[in-house]
């Protein structure tokens, strides 16, 4: 777990913190740890159908409006 | 003193270790076995220049307090002035030498402001979280939705890599550079920038150039602009020659496309993770993106007077490309002001190129599960680093072949921009309320108000520019 940062530790180089491996606990968050990230996810969220909707609706007006952009490009080369 | 490092967060209770979930295998005994890496020593060096910054009862609290800004400022003003990029000046030197002095000014600041709303939900993001944007889309939303969102992200990246290699291309032509020369030149500084292997110096470096963004406000001083005029602008946001006109929809598109992007989610949110940001860090964070913001304003609406001689002496501009703006401009703003223009054009593109491929290569390596940090060496995180550079020499030697339609790839690119953001916009409104992912630091309710009226008004933009395109004639 982490430990508090000591004030002692004020004195600390960066450079020293490689034989520090307390304080480097004590400066990042638990979750901050690499191997602590590559070990954990956030798990998938429940989707209500007003989302799954929502989510579709827009995907749809993103793909009609690429039609469009290209319908205005072909136009504008023409 | 207190603890350093206190989170104000409950539990994130999202977040899965059990051995039933996708996560990557570890024999790890409990979180305090997790072995320590390169990486976090090296963002734990960071973190103690802001533990002693925080705790200097030596020094007045303002030293602290500027001391503090200077240390954790970087990722709000890299995506505010990396926004200000080659196509976008070039939208924001369209419109000055189209319309002159008059709506499109404040519409430019409102634009900004629009995006703040957005990037200040990415910094608490990032620095909750403590992951990036397209991790949290996949992890929350599943692989299908997650899929959809990296192909918006990366087919907009790539195509705006292009222009802006357009962009330092056609700037440097200006100082008789030839093309290979200049676009050689980008990359190696590209990679050079890349290499620091500290998201520390890599920041600071980038900054360093980004504040060069500010090249365009000599010009615009040399523009002699009729400061009467911008006052009226502002305060009545008129004139607008035409009204509501396809023409002046598509670069009011064009403009907002220039200031709220994809990949502006990504990169803050990735670059406030890897710079190793912490929830109590976020007042900071608000500060380092409003910074941005009216920087970035201020550059952005400084291109628009500079070209405001080419509106009042009657010069069609509509066709015109990068140089031609500075090259048109001489007569007007002089040599040095022109000079000035196409260097600014360059940087753009310059400091654009390095966040938007950076922006790739976070949301790439977040989704391979792969090292993906500035503080990794290539060996640890190739994936990262591959998208990263890979993009950039990809987009840069499209723009030396030869006949590369490159006219229709600048055409389409703010436009694919502003239409690709109301579902980046969903997943970022949705992460940023999900009390799983951030505890207590959801959005409040005027957040939120403000998050779905942007999204709401990009989606209007988007149906605008599709009603005028279908029918022409129906504003005209």
């Amino acid at each position: 777990m982490n430990t508090d940062f000591k004030p002692d530790n004020h004195n600390l180089k960066s450079t020293e913190l490689s034989r520090r491996p307390d304080v480097v606990r004590s400066l990042l968050e638990e979750d901050q740890l690499v191997a602590f990230k590559q070990r954990t996810r956030f798990g998938r969220r429940k989707f209500s159908p007003a989302l799954k909707v929502l989510l579709w609706a827009l995907r749809i007006y993103v793909i009609v409006m690429l039609v469009i952009v290209i319908i205005q490009i072909v136009r504008t080369l023409h | 003193m207190g603890r350093m490092n206190q989170s104000s967060k409950p539990p994130k209770s999202g977040i899965i270790s059990s051995p039933t979930s996708i996560e990557i295998a570890s024999a790890g005994t409990g979180t305090g076995a997790d072995p320590l890496t390169a990486e976090d020593i090296s963002r734990a060096r960071d973190r103690l220049a802001v533990a002693k910054a925080r705790g200097g009862v030596q020094s007045r609290k303002s030293w602290r307090w500027m001391r503090l800004l200077w240390l954790l400022a970087g990722p709000g003003v890299l995506v505010f002035l990396g926004e200000n990029d080659a196509p976008s000046m070039l939208s924001y030197a369209a419109t000055g030498s189209q319309f002159g002095i008059g709506f499109f000014l404040p519409f430019i600041l409102l634009t900004f402001l629009a995006a703040w709303v957005v990037q200040e939900m990415t910094v608490r993001l990032g620095s909750v979280t403590h992951r990036g944007h397209a991790e949290l889309i996949f992890d929350r939303f599943g692989p299908f939705w997650g899929f959809f969102s990296m192909a918006d992200l990366m087919l907009g990246n790539f195509l705006t890599l292009v222009t802006e290699f357009i962009g330092i291309r056609a700037g440097l032509s200006y100082f008789g550079i030839p093309a290979l020369v200049a676009v050689g030149g980008a990359i190696t500084l590209i990679l050079a920038v890349t290499m620091t292997r500290r998201y520390w110096t890599w920041e600071r470096i980038l900054l360093g150039l980004a504040m060069f963004n500010g090249l365009f406000i000599p010009v615009a001083l040399m523009s002699h602009p009729s400061w009467h005029a911008v006052g009226h602008a502002f305060i009545t946001f008129g004139p607008l020659p035409g009204g509501l006109r396809s023409q002046n929809i598509l670069l009011m598109m064009a403009d907002i496309g220039a200031t709220v992007t994809p990949w502006m989610l990504f990169f803050q949110q990735g670059a406030t993770s890897d710079k190793g940001m912490q929830p109590r860090d976020v007042g900071f964070g608000r500060w380092d993106t409003s910074i941005g913001t009216l920087l970035a304003a201020l550059f952005g609406i400084a291109v628009v007077l500079a070209t405001v001689p080419l509106y009042t002496h009657g010069i069609s501009t509509e066709n015109y490309q990068g140089a031609q703006f500075a090259q048109a401009l001489q007569p007007y703003v002089g040599k040095l002001g022109s000079s000035l223009f196409a260097l600014g054009l360059v940087e753009a593109g310059l400091v654009a190129a390095i966040s938007i491929s950076t922006s790739s290569g976070y949301a790439f390596g977040e989704v391979m599960h792969h090292a993906h940090s500035l503080n990794r060496s290539i060996k640890d995180a190739w994936p990262f680093y591959l998208t990263l550079l890979g993009s950039a020499i990809a987009a840069g030697a499209i723009v030396l072949i030869p006949h590369a339609p490159l006219e229709f790839i600048v055409l389409i690119v703010n436009v694919i921009a502003v239409l690709a953001m109301p579902p980046a916009l969903l997943f970022l409104l949705l992460l940023v309320n999900d009390r799983e992912v951030m505890g207590d630091r959801v959005n409040g309710l005027w957040l939120n108000i403000a998050g779905i009226a942007v999204t709401v008004l990009l989606i209007i933009a988007g149906l605008g520019y599709g009603v005028t395109t279908l029918f022409p004639r129906l504003l005209s």
